[in-house]
């Protein structure tokens, strides 16, 4: 058994031995100790039986960057705009692109050159703008991809078909898959767990949608279950004012033993699964909270992750949770940073949004290194487009805005199988066009998977007399991605 | 050749091929699974020119290349290719990741083998007479169990017993009103002896108003209903009017085929009444977007797709939306019958980006029948007295125009245009100084702009500057801007003034005060003399086209003698591009009256006092709390109030005008803002707020304003009008906040004392003969009201009955509905099912495979409706009693309820399905009787208890040799526990509302945007905690939690079977949810109260234990069960007697109060012993 594991079973065997009542139901009893019956859901096990080839990564960490960062003043180093700064993007690169309706009745284009400096980072060379200080210092861990695209040129549409592979609601999400696919190897968290944190740029932060972490067509167990700063870091996890867990023990012990009753009459398999998710629902009660709690962090976490790491809700704090998750085997660790929507003020507020994340980002990627764990987690950095280099509003030498650019956006992953140290993909000078190995996002996911061990086209589900797949009927594994 | 020949005797001696073959059954779901793809309907991905779901021509081919041979499978090309070894020659092939079992093959070959009969596939035939198996048997009550029988004899099964007297009512109630039987229910039940008890309890809850709302909700589930638009900032709609329609023909039992024809086509009915007007809302419950930047007619695309989705799931249970992109993989339906059948629903007059205010285009009004009466009456009334003022009076009118000259010329005269001697564009547009003095500008349209204009000036004292916005027809929408909208923004204007004989000598003039005829909200004209670039004067709200003015007030009057020179900026330098004045003209006036009438009142600095606690947000609001007393005789800013005069009044002065300013925050609690205003002159003043959250304004003592939240604070949520007297005024606000944040923003709009509107004055000084309708009417309207004692009356009561009228319409929900286009849209076939690329232009139609048993299909949704409803129909009947049959059996008899095509699951009792079809057409699709007819049957009445011989054959129970058991539906579940406890309320329809909720949901991943609605959770209270579960606020991307958590779907798309999991977190729900608690609060309050002895008199712990144990699962428990609860209340009393803290915070929990005179120890340790029960297996099951 996973040393981890037992730590987590230990506590729990304490708890139920340290008990002063008694009369717990035979079932529970079987439940707390016999670690076969602890998965999340362990009536039906994972779709598949196994994966199809040997998986690279066993979970996942995403790290989405909601409201699409800007990639030329990132990652695509672009410096020949600086000499084109203010001058029309011409008609030849643009080439009758579609446009988003905030800027197709702009009269002009003027290029906006990145105010940002750029340098190359690590052996491998990568550049990265003076915005990702610490990114730039794991440059060397960073599979970093330029080329990527997508279909959507909107925030919903585009976010839900990074997430589901399809522009309109309906599909499971990509843990929603995870969870159906590979079920849990954790027996006491949920499969797949959302954190979400709010970006220091206020200005016109894009809504989220429940969607994205939704299970669509698949059974809603498979839902992703949001973790949340405050009392209740899992909706309805705390026992109600006056419940202490004393009392909870007793009620669910009497609770068994009635279903037990029950069961013995009418012989349905579901009670003794009910039983069991009582169980596991008091388990939760516990190990959510010491999980949520990093009071016991050394020191030398915090500086790694920055003081903020301390602040619940923090995007730092949230990077901190995903080790702490990914230390116990939750498959799908899905965060969510917004703010990242920057059509106007963008170099004011592209250095809060980086400041909100570079630091954390770096240090959990660091951290996982550190504790081994970086082999088999695959960590992903992304938001849901790119933007454009023409300038959205006024261009002054102080500021300037760019709208949504569906044609390019970069990215990079890190850890479970990827290759690391490398810069794949190119755009031309005005980081607006693909020119070299295109990424398509149902590319991405079905590259994703296969570093789960899974082949993106057998990992279906029948929904209204069609198989469906995460990459809908598309999509192939990059190969040059992949260690 | 010869293996392979060898190997197909081999396979047919196998087992798998000792079996009949049924090709339905065993044949097409392996062609369909494994050759469809490539050999199925899509004619642009077929192979080889090969159909293997239509088998015509794979019976026929090349000599020795015949697909299929029948009676010789050696013989057929399709066996050979199927076994081969060769990965290059086998099928399928490798890329299609798809492979056959050696069963598979062996099926294959057996049929082939058998002759290879085909059959169409079943459900697209019309279902034919049949009738139900002839049987000795006693235990059939009705034909269904006639089928159910014999079915069960094929598989050497037998019924099980009729489930308990308990069992069953509880389950028939659960079925049909989605209600537990009451104890009341359950004993009279009981105490019936007669044959037709049951019957009774059936026809009894089919008559109840519960059984709508129940019946409802799986519809609710396909049409997608909800409360917000679905997509982005999913803010909120009101379908709610449609949703009422749908419980109120559930409980009419309107048949079902006028069930559909209004749903799909009410409005194309002749002469339809309002209800069939808002049937139509079905095909309008989809999500719309309002994201900024989208293209409209990809989502007006996205809405028809849905449209066609969700009518061909939920009548045929056809996958239509399949064949949008290509024709359909595995069903007979073509990519251009998709968009024929599309057709039908493409022409209503919508926008692809709409609802940002609520509900989309076209909506219609839907009044309470009283209201229409009494708008009816006020329609008439508002006709005559237009009538009556509009007569033609010619004295009238001629005094009319003698008032419009003079006053006009008195304004004229006023003002002396400057005339410009030097003037330029810095944004490099080219000023042409135009005939009457003013500037246009041409060429180049810069983002940026200022205009420097300098001219002289005679006017010895200069008092105020006036700047023109004129409208030209050289201008976008005639001007008076320069963009495409004709929208201005006058973010600075400056002048600076020298005497003329050192026009070098300039300095700045300092303005106090600004007044337009109209300023776009959070664009007041004041912002053009702010001093920040960003902000600005802007006229969205105004009509275009006409001239708009503003005049600006010095601090002090300025001048010099012998003359003045002017240097005026205007810039438009804010983040608006290009939004210059297109032809503008300054002028100066001396007049010593206008500049009295526009000296802006003093305001006095803020004092603010609170936050004063109450118990509710209503409370908070409606409290007359210290500062509103005595209000009459002003505010006293030396009272204190609070807890030992803790709160006291405190001066703010850092609460500056046209800002959100945050107040301490407190839950449910008010603060008040005091500040003097010192008017001038007697005048109307009109103010801007915006409240965080419920705001009330009070002038000198007498309230003028009032508005509920909840909501963030913003500018200009509320314009108020009030009327000061000259000299000092009173202004004191409220505001109430309800939770989380709590602030203000105030900011002065109009403050002038001008005899004449400056709207008014502003049309005046345009020559008669160029003023448009709107302006000669306004004007006529302002005369009159003022001048004409007669007509003064008379509009008077004009805008009496129309404010009347209006204030009826605004509390009037509008439901989104189906109305066709004057024009219709033509809808074309698009290539890849792109909105921009439209190939050949298609006629509306319904698919030729299901069109052969009707003659022709009238082009309409109406023609559509009625095709749907044909008595022959293949699909509508059968799909329809299949859900009902879903309903009551937890699964249909075609498993898969959205999907009856080749990919669906085959029905377990297809003649059984066919006859409940046949049924449900003959009794004239009555709905009410179909599901009588089905909890009728002997088949719904057995125990759902399995014997290890039922599990061992039939482990799901599709056989249906027992009673069907499983997991409530969410609202099942809550409504349960709510009526156990005695909370329910019983009312039917109306808004949705707010129960608990885990606080910060919405806001964790809402937009900020103040702008957009159902952005903030403000939880409800009183009744509204207490409605039954379908009535809670359905946010799309968001939906209710505790419900979500037990399978409730999202409502983006139509769904018609929902999943049934069983999670760690749905135990979470029940053990924690406040709702859970509070209910079972009421559960131990009735077991403390109700219980009784056999005497009727008091009752010992056993008793109240027992009747708990009956309230929440219908039956009465064993001696053993009591044991085990009467053990539990032990427990926790002797826990809680010691611990008073526990006993009140566990007391405490939900809003309703506990009820007096029980002992609390008792009443929490009951609480524990409910809580406990409503989380009982078979609490949350349905037996």
């Amino acid at each position: 058994m996973d040393p981890r594991h037992e730590h987590l079973l230990g506590i729990n065997r304490r708890q139920f031995f340290n008990r002063t009542c008694c009369g717990i139901g035979g079932a529970a009893l079987a439940s707390l100790l016999n670690p076969a019956l602890l998965a999340f859901d362990q009536r039906k096990g994972p779709a598949l039986g196994a994966t199809h080839v040997a998986p690279t990564a066993k979970r996942i960490i995403y790290l989405f960057q909601s409201g699409a960062p800007s990639q030329m003043d990132l990652f695509d180093y672009k410096p020949g705009l600086a000499d084109l700064n203010g001058s029309e993007l011409p008609d030849s690169v643009r080439s009758g692109q579609r446009l988003t309706g905030m800027t197709s009745g702009q009269d002009a284009f003027p290029v906006a050159a990145s105010m940002f400096k750029f340098a190359q980072h690590g052996k491998s060379g990568a550049w990265m703008s003076e915005l990702l200080p610490n990114t730039a210092r794991i440059a060397d861990e960073l599979c970093i991809v330029r080329s990527m695209h997508t279909e959507a040129i909107n925030h919903d549409p585009g976010i839900t078909f990074f997430q589901t592979g399809s522009q309109q609601p309906g599909r499971p999400c990509f843990g929603s898959w995870l969870s159906y696919g590979l079920g849990s190897e954790n027996s006491n968290l949920p499969a797949f767990v959302v954190l979400i944190s709010q970006g220091s740029s206020q200005r016109d932060s894009q809504p989220l949608f429940s969607r994205l972490w939704g299970s669509g067509f698949l059974p809603a167990d498979h839902q992703g279950v949001q973790f949340r700063s405050g009392a209740d870091p899992v909706l309805y996890l705390g026992n109600p004012a006056g419940i202490d867990r004393q009392r909870r023990r007793v009620m669910l012990d009497s609770l068994a033993a009635l279903n037990e009753m029950q069961h013995a009459i009418v012989g349905d398999p579901e009670i003794g699964a009910r039983i069991r998710q009582y169980e596991m629902a008091y388990r939760m009660q516990t190990s959510v909270p010491e999980l949520m709690d990093v009071s016991t962090e050394p020191e030398s976490i915090f500086e790694l992750y920055g003081a903020e790491a301390r602040i619940p809700g923090t995007y730092a704090a949230n990077c901190l949770l995903a080790r702490r998750l990914a230390e116990r085997d939750v498959r799908f660790i899905q965060i969510y940073h917004r703010g990242w929507d920057q059509h106007e003020n963008l170099p004011a507020d592209i250095r809060l949004q980086c400041r909100d994340t570079d630091r954390a980002t770096a240090a959990l990627v660091l951290d996982l290194k550190q504790r081994g764990l970086l082999d088999d987690t695959l960590v992903i950095w992304a938001g849901e487009f790119g933007r454009t280099v023409y300038c959205q509003g006024r261009l002054t030498e102080t500021n300037y805005g760019r709208d949504h650019h569906p044609r390019c956006f970069s990215l990079w992953m890190a850890g479970g199988g990827v290759k690391a140290g490398l810069t794949y993909g190119e755009t031309d000078d005005y980081s607006y066009n693909i020119v070299r190995d295109p990424v398509h996002v149902h590319d991405l996911q079905a590259t994703i998977l296969r570093c789960l061990g899974i082949d993106h086209e057998r990992l279906t589900y029948r929904h209204q007399g069609r198989d469906f797949r995460l990459t809908d009927v598309h999509g192939r594994v990059i190969d040059a991605l992949l260690a | 050749m010869k293996r392979q020949v060898v190997a197909v005797i081999a396979m047919l001696a196998t087992p798998a091929a000792a079996q009949p073959v049924d090709f339905s059954r065993d044949i097409r779901p392996i062609l369909s699974d494994n050759c469809y793809a490539c050999h199925g309907p899509d004619s642009n991905v077929r192979q080889a020119n090969l159909r293997l779901d239509l088998l015509d021509n794979a019976f026929t081919g090349r000599p020795g290349r015949t697909p299929i041979v029948p009676g010789d499978p050696d013989a057929s090309l399709l066996i050979r290719r199927i076994i081969s070894d060769d990965p290059g020659y086998r099928m399928p092939p490798p890329e299609s990741k798809k492979s056959l079992t050696f069963t598979e093959k062996a099926m294959l070959a057996k049929w082939i083998a058998s002759g290879a009969a085909w059959e169409p596939h079943w459900s697209f035939a019309t279902p034919q007479p049949v009738e139900p198996p002839e049987t000795e048997d006693p235990w059939p009550r009705n034909g269904i169990d006639r089928f159910v029988l014999a079915r069960l004899d094929t598989a050497g099964l037998a019924p099980s017993p009729q489930a308990e007297p308990e069992t069953l009512i509880r389950r028939v109630s659960f079925d049909l009103t989605g209600l537990p039987p009451t104890l009341r229910e359950i004993d009279a039940f009981l105490a019936d002896t007669s044959e037709t008890a049951y019957e009774n309890v059936v026809d009894r809850l089919l008559a109840s108003p519960a059984y709508g709302e129940r019946m409802a909700v799986a519809w609710l589930d396909l049409a997608r209903y909800a409360d917000t638009n679905g997509y982005h900032y999913d803010n909120e709609r009101t379908m709610w009017p449609w949703r009422d329609w749908v419980i109120d023909a559930y409980n009419s039992n309107l048949s079902f085929d006028r069930f559909t024809v209004e749903q799909l086509a009410g409005d194309l009915l002749p002469d339809p009444d309002l209800a069939q007007r808002i049937a139509t809302g079905f095909n309008r419950n989809h999500g719309i977007s309002w994201e900024g930047g989208i293209i409209p007619e990809e989502y007006q695309l996205e809405y028809v797709v849905d449209r066609v989705a969700t009518t061909s799931t939920a009548w045929m249970g056809l996958t239509m939306g399949c064949a949008r992109c290509h024709d359909h993989k595995f069903d007979p339906i073509t990519q251009k019958e998709f968009y024929s059948f599309a057709a039908f629903f493409n022409t209503i007059p919508e926008r692809g980006s709409d609802g940002l205010e609520g509900n989309a285009v076209p909506n219609i009004a839907t009044p309470t029948r009283d209201d229409a009466e009494r708008l009816d009456v006020l329609d008439q009334a508002i006709a005559a007295l237009q009538q009556q003022y509009d007569r033609p009076d010619p004295d009238r009118d001629a005094a009319l125009a003698r008032w419009e000259q003079r006053t006009a010329a008195d304004w004229r005269g006023a003002w002396t245009v400057l005339d410009p001697f030097a003037f330029k564009s810095v944004g490099g547009a080219e000023l042409v100084k135009q005939e009457d003095g003013s500037l246009f500008a041409q060429g180049r349209h810069p983002d940026a702009e200022v205009y420097e204009i300098i001219a002289f000036s005679s006017v010895p004292v200069i008092r105020a500057v006036r700047v023109e916005a004129m409208a030209d027809e050289r201008l976008p929408m005639g001007g008076p801007g320069r963009a495409s909208h004709a929208n201005i923004v006058l973010s600075e204007f400056e002048v600076e003034v020298a005497p003329v004989t050192a026009p070098s000598d300039m300095h700045p003039v300092e303005f106090v005060a600004a007044h337009a005829d109209h300023s776009q909200l959070g664009f007041h004209v004041t912002r053009a003399i702010d001093g920040k670039r960003e902000t600005g004067w802007a006229l969205n709200g105004a009509r275009f086209g006409e001239d708009r003015v503003a005049i600006f007030v010095p601090r002090k009057p300025f001048g010099f003698e012998g003359g003045t020179v002017l240097r005026v900026r205007i810039g438009q330098d804010s983040d608006f591009m290009q939004h210059a004045i297109g032809r503008i003209r300054i002028s100066v006036t001396g007049d010593e009256t206008i500049h009295a009438a526009l000296q802006p009142s003093e305001l006095g600095a803020w004092h603010v006092i609170g936050p004063f606690p109450a118990d509710s947000p209503a409370a908070a609001r409606e409290t007359a709390f210290g500062p509103e007393s005595g209000l009459a005789d002003g505010v006293d800013l030396d009272a204190a109030w609070g807890d030992g005069g803790a709160l006291r009044w405190s001066v703010r002065p850092e609460f500056s005008d046209g800002a959100v300013h945050a107040l301490a925050e407190m839950d449910n609690a008010a603060t008040y803002l005091y500040r003097v205003v010192n008017a001038p002159g007697k005048r109307s003043m009109t103010m801007s707020f915006g409240s965080d959250d419920a705001l009330k304004v009070w002038v000198n003592g007498e309230l003028i304003f009032e508005t509920d939240g909840p909501r963030p604070a913003a500018a200009d949520q509320d314009i108020v009008t009030a009327e000061l007297r000259a000299g000092v005024n009173d202004l004191l606000i409220k505001i109430a906040n309800y939770g989380g944040q709590h602030a203000f923003y105030f900011d002065r709009r109009e403050d002038h004392a001008l005899d004449t509107p400056l709207d008014v004055l502003t049309m005046l000084s345009r020559p008669a003969a160029r003023r448009n309708a709107n302006q000669a009417r306004e004007l006529r309207d302002h005369y009159l009201s003022r001048h004409s004692p007669e007509s003064k009356h008379v509009l008077a009561e004009l805008t009496a009955k129309r404010s009347e009228h209006a204030a009826i319409m605004a509390g009037v929900p509008t439901v989104m509905v189906m109305d066709e286009m004057d024009e219709p849209r033509k809808t074309f076939l698009l290539r890849r099912g792109r909105y921009d690329q439209p190939a050949d232009e298609v006629a509306p139609g319904v698919p030729a495979v299901l069109a052969g048993f009707t003659s022709d299909v009238e082009p309409t949704r109406l023609g559509l409706a009625r095709w749907l409803t044909d008595p022959d129909h293949p699909l509508t009947a059968r799909v329809a009693v299949n859900r009902y049959w879903q309903m009551h059996f937890g699964r249909g008899l075609v498993e898969t309820p959205e999907d009856f095509g080749t990919r669906g699951s085959l029905p377990t009792h297809p003649r059984l399905l066919d006859w409940l079809a046949r049924e449900f057409v003959r009794s004239g699709w009555d709905v009410k009787a179909m599901h009588r007819l089905i909890v009728t049957s002997a088949t719904y009445r057995q125990a759902a208890a399995a014997t290890a011989a039922q599990r061992a054959i039939d482990p799901d129970n599709r056989l249906l040799a027992r009673g069907p058991r499983f997991r409530l539906p969410a609202e099942m579940i809550r409504d349960a526990a709510l009526r156990a406890g005695g909370l329910l309320v019983e009312k039917i329809g109306g808004p949705p509302v707010k129960p608990y909720q885990p606080d910060g949901l919405w806001k964790q991943i809402g937009s900020d945007f103040g702008a957009f609605s159902a952005n903030v959770y403000q939880r409800d209270s009183g009744d509204a905690l207490y409605r039954r579960t379908m009535y809670t606020f359905w946010k799309r991307t968001l939906p209710p939690p505790a419900l979500a958590i037990f399978d409730a779907p999202s409502r983006e798309f139509c769904v018609a079977r929902r999943s049934r999991t069983n999670t760690p977190l749905q135990a979470l729900v029940v053990l924690n949810d406040p709702t859970y608690v509070e209910a079972a609060r009421f559960i131990a309050q009735r077991m403390l109260t109700e219980a009784h002895d056999e005497t009727g008199d008091g009752a010992d712990d056993r008793q109240r234990a027992a009747l708990g144990f009956r309230i929440v699962t219908s039956r009465a428990p064993t001696e053993a069960e009591v044991d085990v609860l009467v053990g539990l209340y032990a427990s926790q009393q002797a826990a809680y007697s010691g611990d008073p803290g526990a006993v009140r915070a566990l007391l405490g929990v939900g809003e309703s109060a506990h009820r007096e005179g029980l002992d609390p120890t008792a009443l929490a340790a009951w609480t524990i012993v409910a809580a406990t029960l409503l989380n009982l297996d078979e609490a949350l099951t349905r037996n």
